[in-house]
């Protein structure tokens, strides 16, 4: 299957709060600064799951929902607010990197053939 | 977060997907294609009876916990209105050097007994 590469965001904090309403996960750390900084955070961070979901939408978006058997999202630094990713297709999948280069997704996946 | 969770049963329940839930998905992904896209990811398996629900579980420190990976093994997308069978149990538990490590699966099925979707989550938390 061959990807294009994509981009995805900027990430917002209303993004993220209705991330959290839909999926029931109001962990502080994705809505509270102060709670953030206090787990050595600069800021709240995205949920993961949220930012599979993005990266999974770029995916879908070029070969349709049915297309997927399977997806695995490493996730390998945290997504800030504001943060716009760059989506390249690997041998196995994507890699997402931030502004600065650095990459926060890993994701191998495996299509319907 | 302790090695005795291991085969733990965090939650077993019953619930109808709603065309709701999917628009609030959607609504959050915010692209053309959201509305597809919900239909494969509506439920972030390990919360699905709420996070609240999940740490006292778990017992998980939150300012000191990190979610690792994300995977998702899809039989088809899912689709508003079905009844929906969820369970949420820990598959493994460990330790390596300072952090532990919660492998949470969760499973959707339908109510021919169908895997819709099997979620794997790996939690990890930081000692001290």
């Amino acid at each position: 299957m061959e990807l294009k590469p994509f981009k995805v965001g900027p990430i917002s904090r209303l993004q993220i709060a209705r991330f959290g309403c839909a999926v029931r996960d109001f962990n502080p750390i994705h809505f509270d600064d102060d709670f953030a900084r206090s787990a050595g955070l600069p800021s709240v961070i995205a949920h993961g799951p949220l930012t599979a979901s993005l990266v999974l939408d770029g995916i879908v978006a070029q070969v349709g929902a049915e297309r997927l058997r399977s997806m695995e999202a490493r996730f390998t630094a945290p997504v800030r607010p504001g943060d716009e990713l760059e989506v390249t297709p690997t041998a196995d999948g994507v890699e997402a990197r931030n502004g600065e280069g650095q990459v926060v997704l890993v994701a191998r996946l495996q299509f319907v053939s | 977060m302790g090695e005795s969770l291991k085969g733990k049963l965090l939650f077993e329940l019953e619930e109808n997907l709603s065309g709701h839930q999917l628009g609030m998905l959607a609504h959050a992904i915010g692209s053309p294609s959201g509305e597809q896209t919900a239909t494969l990811v509506p439920y972030f398996g390990p919360s699905v009876a709420g996070e609240r629900a999940l740490v006292d579980a778990l017992k998980i420190d939150l300012k000191k916990a990190l979610l690792g990976t994300q995977s998702y093994e899809w039989g088809r997308p899912f689709r508003p209105g079905e009844k929906l069978r969820i369970r949420v149990y820990v598959d493994d538990a460990y330790a390596k050097g300072n952090l532990r490590f919660a492998v949470v699966v969760s499973e959707f099925k339908d109510e021919l007994d169908e895997l819709i979707c099997r979620q794997r989550t790996v939690f990890i938390e930081r000692e001290g």
